[in-house]
């Protein structure tokens, strides 16, 4: 990591890692394919899934050849991403012997696996992010069943050692994403492989696995930009339990076992649990009686999901619209943020009408698919899982009890003084790295440039000489908030430094933090003679709240320059270095 | 769904022209950028929105407008 006290660099590019990150632009997608992929092109380029993408195939059956030579034609499409689609038999010539039984070597094989992983390495050295299919068996190759599975010569047992081998040497590369070519094969109700259109032009897969793997690699490339859904919000009658608990009976309502409708609410329930154990945030929204909807969800013993799961709820008799609205005010998050699951037609109809912004899928006609559905939904995917992700839904709970003191104490000193807030400063390390790119790339509110950067991207822009990054541990009484924020710098002159990045996670909102981490910010920048420091916006729909923010503390609004008068770590916060 | 409108839409989108230069009595060879390439991955397209599969050898002869219009239709009947 290069420190500010560094001699001076340039202007800071869009980013450091050769890559055009940027959230909303178009992503290039270079194809590379030992069979002809190009149906994946139109799939790609026409689903209105965000981001938008174009796709280049490189010319079929040269992997090698594209992956090594950095000269190929194949580069000068100047790809942001690439995407490495092989098939065992053709890239491992190891495994067709298998398939011949000419011969079975264990080390052949994997010897050609450590050499292709060599070339997926390269790659990733070359752009941002390199997608790479996993091998499968073709679902049209029967093998000797009673072997296939044979420690070291079976056919299956080979082939999922050589993709232990690929992801154990691709796990040091963060910009590496494995895809499970085996999921996509089985998720399809008809044939992965196409061997007509292999016989007439090497086009060995079907339609419906190109439009499985261009959605599910739109699915990807959403949860690296951090475009993932954030909240989904249920409905109680007939979708989280079947029946009307008001009208039927609390101990009428199908919810657990052993009732065969029941146990699929409680399976729907346990697939909710599990995307709110990985960070999504859960919410009830229903057309009930409060009290009495909230002790069917405190005191049913088939509720998987019990109060403490959700991060808030609207049960009342307001329309659903209003509803959203406020919820989306009280997390402070954007409309597009949230999921609805509602079995009413006409709720989900009004929501989609006035709300385009809110994901409204379908619910499956039968409680029995609940469970498949909302497991296949890819529009909660994202790059990786840590700990902020694993206890968001505490996070916000704490959140509520901040308020709700806030309500109860005088004003907002004296509620400021109470929380004991500490804040935790340090450089940008390569342990926060996934959470700092995160933050980078999923925040939309308090964002002053809304650079969006894939994390090797944004680390080697922080290693650049005169540039710097820092990242923020927040945490009061009520406990701890996580990495909530990050601030980046870059010397401009001997005398100036600018703020590149200054973002901050809106669960640290509304309480004076943004003010310690610009106080911090100036003080680093300080500290090595600098004595102007500015801060130009990017001013976006949504990053309002940054802008706003800045404006204030600019002493001159063209330069953006900071007014350092006005900037410090407020009595209230404490902030320690790390 | 108009099997005539929804092919042309397939061709033109894979062909990347516009659906007005499709005719029914449109030929392969007459319109740009229908390759050998292009002809599968429109036949694969047309064979998942219609829900049907042509035979390896019939594939080859779909060479113009009229011929994937009969050919869906006859499977549709």
């Amino acid at each position: 990591m290069s420190s500010l006290t560094e001699p001076v660099s340039t202007e800071p590019k869009q980013d450091g890692g050769g890559s055009k990150a940027s959230k909303s632009s178009e992503k290039t997608l270079l194809l590379v394919g030992d069979t002809l992929v190009d149906p994946l092109i139109r799939l790609l380029e026409t689903s209105p899934d965000e981001p938008k993408i174009r796709a280049v195939a490189a010319p079929y059956s040269q992997v090698h050849q594209v992956l090594v030579d950095s000269e190929h034609a194949a580069w000068r499409t100047n790809p942001d991403y690439v995407l490495i689609w092989t098939t065992p038999t053709l890239t491992l010539p190891a495994f067709q012997r298998v398939i011949q039984f000419q011969s079975i070597s264990l080390e052949i094989v994997l010897e050609e696996v450590e050499q292709f992983a060599e070339l997926v390495i390269q790659c990733s050295h070359k752009v941002g992010l390199v997608l790479v299919t996993t091998w499968a068996i073709p679902s049209y190759l029967r093998w000797i069943q009673s072997l296939s599975w044979k420690h070291h010569y079976g056919l299956a047992n080979l082939l999922a050692r050589a993709n232990l081998l690929l992801a154990e040497k691709c796990a040091p590369y963060s910009n590496i994403i494995l895809l499970d070519m085996a999921y996509w094969q089985i998720s399809l109700s008809s044939p992965a492989y196409d061997l007509r259109m292999y016989a007439l032009g090497k086009i060995l897969y079907s339609y419906p696995l190109f439009a499985k793997a261009a959605a599910e690699i739109k699915a990807v490339i959403r949860g690296v930009l951090g475009l993932g859904k954030k909240v989904l919000v249920c409905d109680l009658d007939n979708t989280l339990w079947g029946g009307v608990a008001a009208d039927d009976g609390v101990e009428s309502i199908k919810l657990g076992s052993p009732d065969p409708l029941g146990e699929c609410y409680r399976d729907f329930q346990l697939a909710l649990k599990s995307l709110k154990s990985r960070g999504v945030l859960l919410a009830v929204m229903s057309k009930n009686n409060e009290e009495f909807a909230l002790s069917v969800i405190d005191n049913h013993p088939g509720m998987v999901l019990r109060r403490e799961d959700f991060v808030c709820w609207r049960i009342n008799w307001n329309n659903k619209v209003e509803n959203l609205f406020s919820m989306a005010e009280e997390l402070n998050l954007g409309l597009e943020a949230f999921v609805v699951l509602d079995d009413s037609p006409q709720e989900r109809d009004q929501i989609r009408h006035f709300m385009p912004q809110v994901y409204v899928p379908d619910l499956p006609a039968s409680p029995a698919d609940y469970m498949p559905f909302v497991s296949s939904l890819q529009c909660f995917e994202t790059a990786n899982i840590n700990k902020e992700d694993l206890e968001r839904t505490a996070m916000y709970h704490a959140d509520r009890d901040r308020k709700l003191l806030q309500k109860m104490t005088g004003g907002i000193e004296e509620w400021l003084n109470s929380l004991g807030i500490c804040v935790k400063a340090g450089v940008l390390k390569r342990e926060s790295l996934p959470r700092a790119a995160q933050l980078l790339n999923k925040t939309n509110q308090f964002n002053l440039s809304v650079r969006r950067m894939e994390e090797q991207a944004l680390w080697d822009w922080a290693c650049q000489r005169g540039n710097a990054a820092y990242v923020f541990q927040v945490g009061d009484r009520f406990g701890d908030l996580g990495l909530v924020g990050l601030v980046s710098l870059s010397r401009l002159s001997p005398r100036q430094a600018r703020i590149v990045d200054f973002v901050m996670s809106c669960r640290a909102m509304g309480k004076r933090v943004e003010e310690a981490l610009l106080g911090y910010a100036v003080d680093k920048a300080r500290q090595m003679g600098v004595d102007s420091v500015v801060a130009p916006a990017s001013q976006t729909a949504r990053n309002g709240p940054a802008v706003e923010f800045f404006s204030n503390k600019y002493s001159n609004q063209d330069s953006a320059e900071i007014d350092v008068a006005q900037t410090g770590i407020p009595p209230a916060i404490r902030v320690e270095e790390t | 769904m108009n099997p005539v409108s929804e092919i042309r839409r397939i061709i033109s989108e894979n062909l990347r022209v516009p659906a007005s230069t499709i005719q029914p009595d449109s030929k392969a060879s007459e319109l740009p950028n229908w390759d050998s390439l292009n002809h599968l991955t429109i036949v694969m397209q047309i064979e998942q929105t219609f829900g049907m599969h042509f035979d390896l050898e019939e594939i080859g002869e779909l060479n113009s407008v009229d011929k994937i219009v009969k050919a869906v239709e006859k499977r549709q009947l």
